[in-house]
């Protein structure tokens, strides 16, 4: 009898685990379709995008808007974007990791007056939509007379993100409170208790964030457009653009192949930064 | 730099400085994390100055030492942009004195940065410019009358025709100077036509048209797609009347009333309930390409212009034979539509602090034939008789037949009308979405035109005040 | 002793606001004047080329009693927000906890499920979301096979229009997913174990435990999804442009047309102010029910 019932959900088991597989299969064709159409497009002429629309497969594989793609612009290559996008996202993401973990540290474990103004003000930023905060903005780093540089795209976010501050945030106030007492007795001070035993702790929100800050810094459009000035400081994101102008002769094939070799970077750093995401934590020690 | 702060909303000066106070208390108050913040910062601008570095030589427009530098702005594709730099570059090599720095982007982002740049006071010497922008641009006095270097010679503009240089003047100033001509078409596949035995004249009634139109679907199955998406046909039957639509100064529509948006959304209103027109589920479905349907031969024709002819081929089938022909004028017109339209100007900013080196830059562009072999016809036929003379013979092509396409229409075409005042934009858009509800049949055309003509006038007569 | 207090409070004070500087400089240097400049453009009228002219309330009257257009796209932008957000949380919350044991394939399908929202709302998106949902595209095609109608014109109806851009939506979850991910990891396993040793099945371990544990985290993507669909923009504006009859056109998308296309800052500084007072009110109220369901380690 017993012997059955194990056989039994033996057996479950294994279906299940057959179904769960599929299901994960199908799912992944379903995500990775229009990736997959994108490459795809990067070897096709214009006619073959637009005027053939039901051949999936291209009718040759034509790495030739790969090569004309890359010599980019006006002299500049793609070779120059890409550093560029990286020294941007790169900096940017560290100030903005860095920062923001303080910050929220400050919000969700200091006592200190005004604390709940000071948030709802954070939050206030997230909610106003940027387009008419872009001018004002504008004004102001040209007085700083950073128009020009790099410099209004990367120390904005060594001042905190609201969103990563708030996630973060969430995470902290997952800790419980006993560990703040026994630091308290203890003797140590808040930014030793907080460097030493929180920031560990919280290394799963701040990987998120770090992913999510480079993917949106990488992607970034409105900003490189505003402030940076000459083609050879241009960012990926901004130099993609360049191949669709509604008023001239849009080079699709070429879009198509520079916006799949654009998805790489921000492919590995996830590839890279989900091993630290799901290796697990310390946390259940604590806990209990 | 005090132009740019009275410009700067009275009030957000005050609020500014405050700031800047404030600014000025929270670095001198350190914590670690700004120490930290400040030296990435430094890093920042080290591998910035690196990457600088390794790309100079690439890019940087003339030598080093020169005194004044041009900020050269455009928008525009791959071609253009590698055109221009490549023919800046020979200037500079001319002229050891001046060096360049450029900026290119598409299209729609072109406007967002230079009404950006010139809220900030910011505009670069040299502004590629739009004939529907050129009026919005001159009236908040930030474009330079160029007069004085027509007049001193240091502009050229003898082998160029008075009408083409009249189109950048507004009140006989010269703010914009023509970087080529262009005019509308109705680009054809000569194939089909010819399958059909049909001869296309230089120019249709649109009665003609349509029914042409009908002939080739019974024939083919191949259907004809009119524009929506701005005012430019009804502009063109105001024209045909002798009326302007949108007369420079503004406050209201140049019709007295509503009878010819109605010639228009009637049209839009038989053709969509005709067969041989496209219907508005295709319509949907190509929403994200509108060149798409001649690509897959679902139509013969397309209303465009003749420079954009080339680039709308490249995305057919290449056994394709074309035809360039005007777009059809209404019965019973009194004048002829058609018009050269300035493709692009060029103009220089009245911020510029180097109005001169800018003006002799434009009259290179203008006159010179080694400039002129490199830009070729990108901006369109150029301005000068002699040089287009000359580029139109190393032409071949569809390049060809769109750049003869230009002294075909000046034969018969009428003075442009002139540039348009602001709220014309807004203008377009009440078009497209009431072209929108006729053709979803929430609108008879009697309504749209009606509603039209209320609205607009409200529009005109609102960025007026 | 009163005083001993005052000393540990001001200390608490200062360490408070030394944590929080970054964020103080940053908001006040970079964020608070522009915000508030925003404000006062809101009752002028203001072409970005020349200077704003003050003109008191009017253009919050057009915007809530002549502009037709405005109450459209905002009741677009609400349907899109309410619908669309709880679908993609639950839709994540399901993917993130079926990629939960740290294996080597799960790990490849987590990457493969975050490309969509690496794609964002890129020009390549629109193309191919435009050729999917054709008449003749692959959606339909799908309906056919399984036998149901597979002629529908998905993007020229009104009423199914706005539904492509929510499959978008729910199709670009990964941003969600990855957040639940790292939650999931911080639920310490002992509750699980001390869970079975009791004899609890995998719905009540569920709902016992990883719901509640969950809850900070849900709270998260809750606000802030919701706060992103109210200012959503790429995907109306790169995919359908508001078509047809504007029954996509998003809230910020007019906003953006009013700014830059038609040049009126001034109204559209209203139209965000606007948007601000709904989206803060929503999330009062978001922060005011935390209470309720949300529960921290931290009271």
């Amino acid at each position: 009898m017993m012997n059955i019932k194990a056989a039994g959900i033996r057996q479950n088991r294994i279906q299940s685990g057959i179904f769960g597989i599929l299901l994960k299969l199908v799912g992944a064709v379903i995500m990775i379709y229009p990736v997959v159409w994108m490459f795809m497009g990067s070897f096709k002429s214009n006619y073959e995008i637009f005027g053939d629309t039901q051949t999936f497969f291209p009718s040759s594989w034509d790495f030739s808007k790969y090569v004309s793609g890359w010599a980019g612009f006006g002299g500049v290559s793609f070779g120059t974007f890409f550093l560029n996008s990286f020294v941007v996202a790169g900096l940017g993401t560290i100030g903005a990791v860095a920062s923001s973990s303080v910050v929220a540290f400050g919000f969700s474990r200091c006592k200190f007056r005004g604390r709940g103004i000071w948030f709802a003000c954070m939050l206030l930023t997230m909610m106003l939509p940027s387009q008419v905060t872009m001018i004002p903005k504008y004004i102001i780093f040209n007085q700083l007379g950073w128009v020009g540089t790099k410099l209004p795209l990367i120390v904005p976010s060594f001042t905190s993100e609201a969103f990563f501050v708030f996630l973060i945030m969430q995470f902290i106030r997952g800790i419980p409170m006993d560990l703040d007492e026994a630091a308290k007795i203890d003797g140590s001070s808040m930014a030793r208790f907080f460097v030493s035993i929180i920031l560990p702790l919280t290394k799963p929100a701040m990987v998120t964030a770090a992913i999510f800050s480079f993917m949106w810094k990488w992607e970034d459009f409105m900003g490189p457009l505003l402030y940076l000035n000459k083609p050879r400081t241009y960012t990926a994101s901004l130099a993609i653009k360049m191949f669709n102008d509604s008023t001239s002769l849009s080079d699709w094939g070429a879009l198509f192949a520079m916006s799949t070799l654009s998805l790489i970077p921000i492919l590995l750093i996830f590839v890279f930064f989900q091993k630290y995401l799901v290796e697990g934590i310390a946390t259940s020690g604590l806990k209990g | 730099m005090k132009g740019t702060k009275s410009k700067l909303l009275g009030i957000a000066v005050a609020t500014l400085m405050m700031a800047e106070t404030m600014c000025g208390c929270g670095s001198a108050a350190q914590t670690t994390e700004n120490a930290a913040a400040d030296s990435a910062v430094g890093a920042t601008a080290g591998s910035e100055a690196a990457a600088e570095e390794t790309t100079e030589e690439v890019t940087s427009i003339g030598s080093d030492s020169a005194q004044t530098t041009l900020r050269v702005a455009w928008w525009g594709n791959q071609v253009r942009n590698d055109r221009t730099v490549e023919m800046l570059n020979l200037y500079a090599s001319e002229h050891p004195e001046v060096n360049f720095e450029v900026e290119f982007i598409e299209w729609g982002s072109y406007w967002e940065k230079l009404a950006t740049e010139a809220a900030g006071g910011e505009l670069p010497d040299i502004i590629q410019m739009d004939y529907s922008y050129l009026l919005q641009y001159q009236q908040k006095n930030l474009l330079a009358n160029m007069n004085e270097f027509i007049d001193n010679g240091t502009i050229d503009i003898s082998n160029c025709s008075q009408s083409t240089i009249d189109s950048g003047k507004v009140d006989d100033n010269l703010y914009a100077l023509c970087a080529g001509s262009s005019a509308q078409c109705l680009l054809y596949n000569k194939t089909v036509t010819d399958s059909c035995n049909i001869e296309v004249p230089e120019q249709w009634t649109w009665q003609e048209f349509l029914e042409v139109a009908q002939q080739v679907y019974d024939q083919t199955g191949m259907k004809i797609e009119i524009l929506s998406n701005d005012e430019r046909t009804m502009e063109n039957l105001a024209r045909g009347e002798g009326k302007v639509l949108l007369p420079s100064e503004g406050g209201a529509l140049g019709v007295e009333d509503s009878s010819i948006p109605l010639k228009y959304f009637q049209l839009i209103e038989d053709t969509i309930n005709s067969d041989y027109h496209v219907t508005v589920e295709e319509l949907a479905d190509l929403s994200s390409s509108d060149q798409g349907f001649l690509a897959q031969n679902k139509t013969w024709c397309v209303f465009t212009y003749n420079s954009m002819c080339v680039s709308v081929v490249a995305d057919c089938d290449e056994s394709i034979e074309w035809g360039i022909s005007m777009w059809p004028s209404y019965e019973g017109d009194t004048v002829q539509e058609a018009y050269v339209k300035p493709s692009m100007f060029y103009s220089i900013a009245e911020t510029s602090e180097n109005k001169e080196e800018a003006a002799k830059v434009l009259d290179f562009i203008t006159n010179s034939i080694e400039a002129n072999q490199i830009l070729l016809t990108d901006r369109g036929l150029p301005v000068s008789s002699v040089i287009s003379a000359e580029i139109i013979e190393g032409l071949s092509g569809i390049e060809r037949d769109a750049m003869d396409y230009i002294p075909r229409i000046e034969k018969v075409a009428t003075t442009i009308n002139p540039p348009s005042p602001s709220g014309s934009g807004e203008v377009g858009a009440l078009v497209t979405s009431l072209v929108e509800q006729v053709r979803y049949g929430q609108m008879s055309a009697q309504e749209a035109a009606d509603e039209f003509f209320v609205q607009a006038n409200e529009i005109l007569q609102e960025a007026q005040e | 002793m009163q005083q001993r207090k005052t000393v540990i409070r001001r200390r608490e004070n200062l360490e408070g606001y030394l944590f929080i500087m970054p964020f103080i400089i940053g908001f006040l240097l970079f964020t608070a004047v522009p915000i508030c400049v925003s404000f006062y453009l809101s009752f002028t009228k203001y072409d970005i080329l020349s200077s704003p002219r003050w003109t008191g309330l009017s253009n919050y009257i057009k915007m809530f009693t002549s502009d037709r257009v405005f109450w459209t796209c905002f009741k677009v932008t609400l349907f899109y927000a309410f619908v669309s957000v709880p679908l993609k949380l639950f839709m994540s919350l399901m993917v993130a906890m079926l990629l939960m044991k740290p294996k080597l394939e799960n790990g490849i399908f987590r990457a493969i499920y975050y490309i969509p929202s690496i794609l964002g709302g890129s020009i390549a998106i629109a193309v191919v979301w435009c050729r999917l949902f054709a008449t003749d595209g692959a959606i339909n095609n799908i309906l056919g096979t399984l036998g149901l109608p597979d002629d529908i014109s998905w993007l020229s109806r009104t009423d199914t229009a706005i539904w492509t851009l929510i499959v978008l939506a729910i199709w670009q979850f990964g941003s969600s997913m990855l957040i639940f991910t790292s939650g999931l990891q911080q639920i310490p396993t002992e509750l699980y174990e001390a869970a079975r040793v009791d004899g609890a099945g995998k719905i009540v371990q569920f709902f016992r435990i990883t719901l509640p544990m969950l809850t900070p985290v849900i709270f998260f993507n809750l606000v802030q999804q919701l706060i992103n669909g109210f200012m959503a923009f790429t995907s109306s504006y790169v995919i359908t442009g508001g078509a047809p009859l504007n029954s996509t056109l998003f809230y910020s998308v007019y906003l953006y047309q009013q700014a830059f296309q038609f040049s009126k800052m001034g109204y559209a500084s209203a139209m965000a102010w606007f948007m601000l007072f709904v989206v803060a009110l929503m999330t009062i109220l978001l922060f005011k029910s935390s209470d309720r369901w949300v529960f921290y380690e931290t009271k």
